[in-house]
């Protein structure tokens, strides 16, 4: 648009709260897409956020749990020293898990920075993505094997509960890494080098999902690591 | 469920896009088209689905086979049917079809007639109008089973009704006003009025905002159909042990609470993401409305509060399911960790419902003042301090229970800190009023209603968040009466100055004057006879969810249980009103029929379905009222060649600038 963009009121010098009519330009009008443009990339911006701060919070009341029921070792039955999930089969989900979603992060960054082009994020999207579908089924195939059951100790129900959330969350995090890569496929004619991706509100949106993507995997690298540690290294 | 998040900025978040006209969707039959029939087979063919599949999961699990009783296909018979609900309405149709890339779709266009509200829609209007019917509704259940057990109690040993339906009742009561009551501002007012008040086209989420309603009926019927399968006994608090050992209602409890956490987590992303981003030019945080800044706070403490009790809520049912102990201490659980986790966020659930009407408080008080609102800043900087300290208060519940004597009088000061920004609000709002031109209406009287009522309950809150004082009336009637004034009387008086408030912004029509100040008149009187009593009762020693009393106590009970036949009167003429006004009398109002400056009254009625013209340019404070030579609230600046536009309506200008 070639007129003079109206302050928004929120940034910079030259975004000046106007006070009277005399402070808002002739012929001023606001630039509506990239006034709405610019809102919905700050409005994903934060959700992206509030999201992780509910998962993480939800993790805050896991952790709660264990420490609250560890401190209170009711009936002696806080952790049977015989319960311990298979330690490899964990180490493999872990190193799984962490690696996928690392290096989902990594390929977005390189896609940010300009160094690689979308074919490059895609095989590692792709890569990701069966990688992660890969630790979700062991960790279901590792719930239906426990050497113990959910209720024989305060442990082993935190053990399960926290199990099943993760199933969850990487499905979440499976879900959201699988829609941007489709997504990028539908788009790779505009994506591509050489592409009209300058102006294309489409663009625009799946930039903001491939960056939510990258911070809620970037989340689940640090949950899966924390689980880890509190399972078979605290206790 | 998918998160979506990423609507695109040229609309496709919405139904909105973004300048031109939006191409329209393929017109369809009406009852071809997804909608709330459609919603209700789907629930009905997924919950077939889920309870089979429980059956075929668990049958054989040795619970099952010892208590005959099978939770999981109850909660999966739940779960899949919820999940059906919102297949029919063709909520989950985008979410699918983004995993295989496809692009959303068009925008709808405005649909005339009713037949929008039983859909499922992208129009923030429209949600917030679904959901003022809706709270309504739940309102109304929860009141009637309020008045099913107070019948009970009008004999202290005849009985109308067993212990076990008593209790039962008293569960449902108080589940349908803490729990589903919640989104009652936020839902209604919140939804419609923010993005008008902030000058936005649009919302940010609105896939978001239309499934945080739609959730609502879905856990309204779960929760309704827990009585068919023997209710719950533990009341809304659902504490353990009991919920652990109580029969299949208590799924119901478990799932539907689940579901409401879940919409009001969905909500508050959307409302909180759409106040920081979607402010129009000049819209700064020192201008932004009071009851936007309230709106804020509370979807604040919903990020971080409801995820804990969800958290609780999924425990709960691993625990009857999956047969973990997170709350059996034979096994190594403890049921005082519910108490924890439920009351993290079953406090900060008390200022989920103050803060908005405080919002609506503090927004309507400068319209009837004509005056600027008082401490505008200090006030919002209250509503956050109640924000904040409601995280650091939990543990008094735990007084009596679960907790080491010794961090007692800690939590004591904590509660009783939280009155000082709950009471610069107060103050805040004393100080409008004081010397001011006070315009007496519907909206007004029920503010003041409110500060009466609240007065009450907050005074009597900083008496028992005191240890002694708690140790004394815990688990009695007093309890019960102080949340009463402070819930009922703050937040529901709140919740009916914004009825009549902003129904004309709803619905172009006036609700009448005279029929509402019966209503308010009947309510106060009748709220007050119900509740005073009942602080008395509770003093000599009656106490809560036991449905026999001593003989002396009778005539207090009966006068209570009679005055809350009249409130519901009360309430019976609010809805005669609506009645009256939409469907018989019809009278439509005049643009700005309070004369407010706040943004949402400068547009036509019906509102326009991208709210305004142009992006309008805010000048100016919407209390700036009296102020001499104040600019306009706003202006909505013209396209090239013509220059920059007039105000937005400003019928009150002249009048505050002559006195």
């Amino acid at each position: 648009m070639a007129e003079h963009s109206v302050s928004d009121g929120r940034s910079g010098a030259a975004a000046a709260t106007p006070t009277s009519v005399q402070d808002v330009p002739v012929h001023a009008v606001v630039d509506e897409q990239a006034f709405y443009a610019r809102a919905q990339a700050n409005a994903s911006w934060a959700a992206s956020r509030m999201f992780v701060a509910i998962g993480a919070t939800v993790y805050g009341a896991l952790v709660f749990s264990y420490f609250y029921l560890r401190s209170l070792d009711s009936n002696g039955l806080w952790h049977q020293p015989s319960q311990h999930p298979p330690i490899l089969l964990s180490v493999v989900m872990l190193g799984l898990g962490v690696t996928s979603s690392l290096l989902f992060v990594w390929a977005t960054r390189r896609l940010r920075a300009g160094r690689r082009g979308v074919l490059d994020w895609g095989v590692a999207s792709a890569i990701t993505t069966g990688v992660l579908a890969l630790t979700v089924g062991l960790s279901i195939w590792q719930l239906s094997r426990l050497p113990f059951a959910p209720g024989d100790s305060g442990y082993a129900s935190v053990f399960v509960g926290t199990e099943v959330v993760t199933i969850g969350m990487l499905l979440i995090e499976l879900y959201q890494i699988e829609t941007v890569l489709a997504r990028s496929i539908r788009l790779r004619g505009v994506l591509s080098p050489g592409g009209d991706a300058a102006d294309s509100s489409e663009v625009m949106a799946f930039r903001l999902a491939v960056d939510a993507a990258s911070l809620f995997a970037g989340f689940m690298a640090i949950v899966l690591v924390g689980v880890f540690v509190l399972f078979y290294w605290v206790s | 469920m998918a998160l979506d998040i990423t609507s695109s900025p040229a609309g496709d978040g919405g139904t909105l896009a973004t300048g031109g006209v939006p191409a329209a969707r393929r017109t369809r039959n009406d009852w071809l088209r997804p909608n709330v029939l459609w919603g209700l087979v789907g629930a009905v063919i997924g919950y077939a689905i889920g309870h089979w599949a429980g059956n075929a999961i668990a049958h054989n699990w040795q619970q099952v086979q010892g208590s005959d009783q099978n939770n999981v296909s109850l909660v999966l018979g739940y779960l899949v049917g919820s999940v059906g609900f919102l297949a029919g309405l063709g909520i989950v149709n985008y979410p699918l079809a983004k995993l295989v890339g496809r692009q959303p779709p068009a925008p709808e266009e405005a649909q005339p007639g009713l037949g929008k509200f039983f859909r499922y829609t992208l129009d923030h209007k429209v949600v917030g109008a679904q959901y003022l019917v809706a709270m309504i509704l739940y309102f109304m259940v929860g009141g009637l089973f309020a008045l099913l057990f107070r019948t009970e109690l009008l004999s202290p040993t005849s009985h109308v009704i067993t212990p076990d339906a008593y209790i039962e009742l008293v569960g449902m009561h108080g589940t349908m006003m803490m729990m589903m009551m919640t989104s009652a501002i936020i839902g209604p007012f919140g939804n419609y009025l923010v993005p008008l008040m902030i000058g936005s086209k649009r919302v940010a989420f609105p896939r978001l905002e239309a499934l945080s309603l739609w959730l609502t009926p879905a856990a309204f019927v779960v929760l309704l159909s827990g009585l068919l399968i023997g209710g719950f006994p533990t009341g809304w608090t659902g504490y353990a042990p009991l919920a652990v050992q109580a029969t299949q209602g208590m799924d119901s409890y478990l799932v539907s609470f689940g579901l409401m956490a879940l919409s009001l987590l969905f909500g508050a992303v959307n409302m909180a993401a759409t106040i920081i981003s979607h402010r129009a030019p000049g819209m700064t945080f020192g201008r932004l409305p009071i009851f936007v800044w309230a709106m804020l706070s509370t979807a604040s403490i919903m990020v971080l509060a409801v995820p804990v009790l969800f958290a609780g809520l999924y425990l709960m049912l691993m625990d009857r399911t999956w047969q973990t102990a997170f709350f059996t201490w034979q096994h190594g659980g403890s049921p005082y960790l519910w108490e924890n986790l439920f009351w993290f966020f079953g406090h900060p659930e008390v200022y989920l419902l103050a803060l908005p009407s405080f919002g609506i408080l503090a927004e309507l008080l400068p319209v009837f003042a004509r005056k600027p609102a008082f401490g505008y800043r200090t006030v919002v900087a209250g509503l956050i301090g109640v924000g904040v300290l409601s995280f650091f208060v939990w543990q008094h519940h735990l007084f009596m229970s679960g907790m080491n004597p010794d961090m007692r009088p800690v939590v004591m000061l904590t509660t009783e800190l939280i009155s000082v920004p709950t009471g610069i609000v107060y103050l805040g709002a004393i100080g409008t009023l004081w010397r001011a031109k006070i315009r007496i209406t519907v909206p007004m009287l029920f503010c003041l209603g409110l500060l009466f009522n609240f007065l009450l309950g907050g005074i009597t809150g900083v008496f028992i968040s005191d240890v002694p004082a708690d140790t004394t009336l815990h688990g009695s009637f007093f309890v019960l009466a102080h949340f009463h004034y402070t819930i009922m009387g703050g937040y529901m008086f709140g919740f009916f100055a914004g009825v009549y408030y902003w129904f004309p912004r709803f619905t172009g029509l006036q609700l009448s004057e005279k029929i509402g100040t019966w209503h308010f008149w009947t309510m106060i009187v009748f709220f007050n006879s119900t509740f005073l009593p009942l602080f008395a009762v509770g003093l000599l020693g009656q106490p809560r969810r036991v449905f026999e009393y001593q003989h002396r106590l009778q005539g207090l009970n009966d006068w209570a249980t009679i005055s809350a036949y009249l409130l519901g009167v009360s309430l019976l003429i609010f809805l005669w009103n609506i009645v009256w006004t939409t469907a018989i009398k019809n009278r439509p109002s005049s643009m700005n029929p309070w004369h407010s400056l706040g943004l949402e009254w400068t547009i036509p009625y019906p509102t326009p379905l991208e709210n305004f013209d142009r992006v309008p340019v805010v000048l100016s404070s919407p209390y700036d009222y009296g102020v001499p030579d104040r600019p306009p609230v706003a202006v909505v600046p013209e396209p090239v060649g013509v220059g920059c536009g007039p105000a937005l309506s400003d019928p009150v200008r002249e009048e505050d600038q002559h006195g």
